[in-house]
């Protein structure tokens, strides 16, 4: 008796045991689904860097458009809006329509820089710094096959 | 001896406190604002004449000045030179200028000019310093000491516009009046009215020694610190915008099915702060009069906040403004900068 349980015990403890090895060895599934979102994300991620440099290429005062303005003390001041490359965040999200299967939320910071200088030309010139940032949510949705 | 070490080492201690706390002094740095330096002394006729009632001849005044210049003109490298105008000739060639040799060139200048014969024709003088300026590069002070009674030959205000209009910003003419005569000051203040750049003064304002240093610096160069700079503010945080495109149909502003997936992510994104209060602002490109550009995106802005309202957004958190065309973002010159334009837009109050 006392061999048989000896035994019988040791076979318990060896399966609890070894249970955590056998399932380590087991493949984990992806769903299909899942498998779409990450490729979603990818191709949001592709559509929404070609946006960004549309959004500062378009600005009014983009860097290359900079709005020039005289200051009360007699200098000139340079300034332009350029998206923060760093700051851009993305986020894709599934919806229930059929014809829009998918939204997609681009995040980013808008900065508007700024120099001051003698002249129009000394202030384009001139050392530019940060002087405010707008936080910005863009939505986009997917439809027939394409971001918009 | 112990105590006198002790005594030594707090001394030092004490000093080094002190000199930690006083603040550094900040040095100036002269930085020139031009390369070079042409002065030029009227020796007309009217210059052998006393200056006012100071019992001293003009061109005695001019040469003076010029010594009392020179000490305050620091060895930045311009190029300098010391001419005569009425007649024109050239004292000192051009050279790098280096301490008091405008002084000596000054003191080598004939002041015991008679009146007689000597008229003043500082509109030819003018053209003549032209050969010299021409051959100079970079930015020109012509610094001229004259009583302005230019009585003879080329205009000495059209000569002077015209070097204006040659040299532009490259040039900039200060004349010191010496004038005693209306007409005389005429001449020179309407020679000073040509440009922005040119420094006033007088026998009067470069009388007191800071009055000579300040208009030294005004022609020649700047001061700058050369503390650390105090580090730039940290930019203004504005508030959040939200920009979607509902891709309406032409003159529409109806919601479609298709625009609920965006509208649904708007409402997400309104819901995640619950106290705030937002504006709905609708846009539209350039294309169309202003005053329906104005009307649509009054409507469609109308359409995106009922359709908030209708699914659960308070109408209290909503202020609906259409702006039409006159709040452009991007540039609407361009198909694509037109495209970004027509869009709404919610930002928190």
């Amino acid at each position: 008796m006392k061999k048989a349980f000896r035994i019988l015990l040791f076979l318990v403890l060896s399966t609890l045991l070894a249970a955590p090895i056998f399932a380590g060895q087991q493949k984990t599934k992806t769903s299909p689904g899942d498998e779409k979102l990450v490729a979603m994300n990818a191709s949001f991620q592709q559509f929404a860097q070609a946006k960004i440099k549309k959004l500062n290429n378009n600005h009014q005062h983009s860097r290359s458009r900079m709005q020039i303005q005289k200051t009360g003390n007699g200098l000139y001041c340079a300034r332009f809006h350029e998206i923060d490359g760093s700051s851009l965040k993305y986020k894709v999200r599934r919806s229930k329509s059929k014809s829009v299967p998918y939204v997609g939320i681009l995040s980013y910071q808008e900065r508007v820089y700024e120099a001051l200088g003698r002249s129009p030309e000394d202030c384009k010139n001139g050392k530019f710094a940060a002087i405010s940032v707008i936080p910005n949510k863009h939505i986009f949705s997917f439809k027939k096959g394409a971001w918009n | 001896m112990k105590k006198m070490g002790g005594f030594f080492a707090i001394t030092m201690a004490l000093a080094f406190a002190v000199g930690m706390a006083l603040p550094s002094a900040a040095t100036a740095k002269m930085v020139k604002k031009v390369d070079n330096l042409i002065v030029a002394v009227d020796q007309s006729g009217s210059m052998s004449e006393n200056y006012a009632d100071t019992g001293q001849k003009k061109i005695e005044m001019a040469t003076d000045m010029i010594s009392k210049f020179d000490g305050n003109v620091p060895e930045l490298g311009y190029m300098s030179g010391l001419y005569l105008f009425s007649p024109f000739e050239e004292v000192t060639a051009l050279e790098t200028y280096q301490n008091n040799s405008l002084s000596s060139a000054a003191a080598s200048v004939d002041t015991g000019i008679g009146l007689g014969g000597r008229y003043t024709k500082l509109g030819n003088d003018l053209q003549e310093i032209d050969s010299v300026l021409e051959g100079l590069s970079g930015k020109t002070a012509l610094v001229i000491f004259t009583d302005g009674d230019s009585n003879m030959g080329a205009d000495a205000v059209a000569e002077a516009q015209a070097l204006y209009d040659k040299y532009g910003a490259n040039l900039c003419i200060h004349a010191v009046s010496l004038a005693d005569s209306n007409y005389g000051q005429k001449v020179i203040d309407e020679i000073r009215g040509l440009s922005d750049c040119s420094v006033s003064a007088d026998g009067n304002s470069l009388a007191s020694s800071a009055g000579m240093a300040q208009f030294a610096q005004n022609v020649l160069f700047d001061e700058v610190s050369t503390a650390a700079p105090a580090p730039a503010p940290a930019p203004v945080m504005k508030k959040e915008v939200i920009t979607f495109n509902l891709l309406f149909g032409f003159d529409k502003a109806d919601i479609t099915d298709d625009m609920i997936p965006v509208l649904e992510q708007v409402q997400m994104i309104l819901e995640e702060d619950p106290a705030a209060k937002f504006v709905v602002a609708g846009h539209t490109d350039s294309v169309g009069s202003e005053l329906y550009n104005q009307g649509l995106s009054e409507r469609r802005a109308g359409a995106v906040s009922n359709w908030l309202i209708g699914n659960g957004v308070p109408a209290n958190r909503l202020q609906v403004v259409g702006y039409g065309e006159t709040m452009p973002k991007f540039d609407n010159n361009a198909e694509e900068g037109r495209t970004l334009n027509r869009r709404v837009e919610i930002m928190t109050k």
